[in-house]
């Protein structure tokens, strides 16, 4: 449960940890969309190099990422093992019955596993470089430019701020209730259906109850000390674009022609 | 009580919304043969309590909190790979979900009949966005993709559509009781 709170943030210092969060948001997304460029062995291996070499350079240990891989491995192997098996041309390997498996299929199947792990891997990188806090303030910059269509950006920040700060609240409030609830009696997982149903009700009431109480105090708090929704609001966290940020963007760019580049290569052989 | 400001209020409410969703899809209940996740069960719990628009937008929250790769999908997971990846749509899908299921409730009575036709019409929307996302990102037939994404999960579903109605319920009268909810649903 820990693990909520603080996110999956890895401290550090290392050059990716100190990226902008907004580079480090668009480095993320722009790669997995860039992913679908690759069609070939050459363009996989370009994508792995780099896929390494942000994994290498976050100084996060390997294991930590494989750890992000384990929980997606049953999805993954059984989407794998359904394109092999309806992937039909080139050299047929092995035939038995409706189960064909072909050489088109092994590479589609082999593609999409590598395709998955380098999305899990890459957005992993960010996770455990970036501090929760720093992703939706980074999150937060980027949706900036919807405010000129009437997107409350603001007011979106505000509410994932809140959220992340009640979330440990919250998790205590749960674990306070559970225990309170079970000295008084409750057994939980116990019992038939109904009746374990009906257990979930004294864990149900006092947590929202109480939430909700929370929030009325929390927003008492803030009118007190005059908050004001739709006034420009300064922030305490400071976003800077730096040298380094630049740089991270010019290497994204620089993957793209690469792509482009080994896809050509690709269909002339 | 509440007549100032009361869009800080709907603001602090969605995002602790969010938050409860999140510590709830973390919690697996133990129910014998087939355990309940937590997380459907927040997103119908949110709608019969807050209603359409304040359960949709909390679930904008929790899909944005996750997308900036804050852990709080089931099992701890996080991060836009989760929400662009095969298993992505049943998270947009709690956006419609929660509205769909405030708004039959708000249309209606909140009674336990409604409440349980709203909950299970707000379910099969979940698995059928589910199902979509499924279908396209890893390329399966759409039979495959309903057999894999929405069959399984029916009769669960259905377990935690009547719980989720119920405990609303109970919860979202005991807020009024206790003057907790602001009047959302007329004037917010």
């Amino acid at each position: 449960m820990n693990k909520l709170i603080l996110g999956r943030y890895f401290p550090g210092e290392s050059w990716v940890h100190q990226l902008d969060p907004r580079a480090k948001i668009v480095a993320a997304v722009y790669f997995i969309f860039v992913l679908f460029l690759a069609n070939n062995w050459q363009t996989y291996v370009l994508l792995w190099a780099f896929t390494f070499i942000a994994m290498r350079y976050s100084q996060v240990p390997i294991r930590i990422y494989l750890r992000g891989v384990r929980p997606l491995l049953y999805l993954i192997l059984f989407t794998v093992f359904l394109q092999i098996l309806f992937t039909a041309g080139g050299k047929i390997y092995f035939e038995w019955g409706p189960i064909v498996i072909s050489e088109y299929g092994l590479i589609n199947g082999f593609y999409i596993f590598c395709r998955f792990v380098m999305i899990i891997f890459v957005s992993t990188v960010v996770t455990l470089t970036t501090k929760p806090i720093d992703l939706t303030d980074g999150i937060n910059a980027l949706l900036k430019p919807l405010r000129k269509m009437k997107v409350p950006v603001d007011e979106i920040a505000l509410m994932l701020s809140i959220s992340l700060r009640f979330i440990p609240n919250l998790l205590d409030e749960t674990q306070k209730v559970m225990d309170a609830q079970r000295a008084r009696g409750t057994e939980f997982g116990e019992g038939s259906l109904l009746k374990q149903m009906k257990t979930l009700v004294p864990i149900f009431l006092p947590l929202f109850v109480s939430s909700l109480n929370r929030a009325e105090e929390m927003a008492n708090v803030m009118e007190v000390r005059g908050y004001q929704s739709g006034a420009t609001r300064s922030s305490f966290r400071q976003l800077y674009w730096k040298h380094r940020d630049s740089v991270c963007l010019c290497v994204m760019i620089t993957l793209t022609l690469g792509l482009l580049w080994l896809r050509n290569e690709g269909l002339f052989h | 009580m509440n007549y100032t400001n009361s869009k800080l209020r709907v603001i602090i409410i969605c995002g602790i919304f969010a938050a409860l969703t999140a510590i709830l899809a973390q919690i697996t209940i133990p129910i014998p043969v087939v355990p309940i996740s937590g997380q459907t069960l927040a997103v119908g719990l949110t709608a019969t309590i807050i209603g359409s628009r304040y359960g949709a937008i909390a679930m904008i929250c929790y899909a944005l909190l996750g997308a900036a790769g804050v852990p709080v999908f089931a099992g701890l997971k996080g991060g836009a790979q989760i929400l662009l990846g095969p298993t992505g749509g049943y998270i947009f899908g709690f956006i419609l979900t929660a509205y769909v299921t405030g708004l039959i409730l708000e249309k209606t009575k909140y009674t336990l009949t409604m409440a349980m036709i709203a909950n299970t019409v707000g379910m099969l929307i979940t698995l059928i966005f589910g199902a979509i996302q499924l279908k396209f990102v890893l390329d399966y037939t759409w039979a495959q993709a309903i057999g894999t994404g929405v069959f399984p999960f029916i009769v669960v579903g259905l377990i935690k559509a009547f719980l989720a109605s119920w405990l609303g319920l109970a919860v979202r009268k005991r807020l009024l009781q206790a003057k907790l909810l602001p009047q959302f649903h007329k004037a917010a």
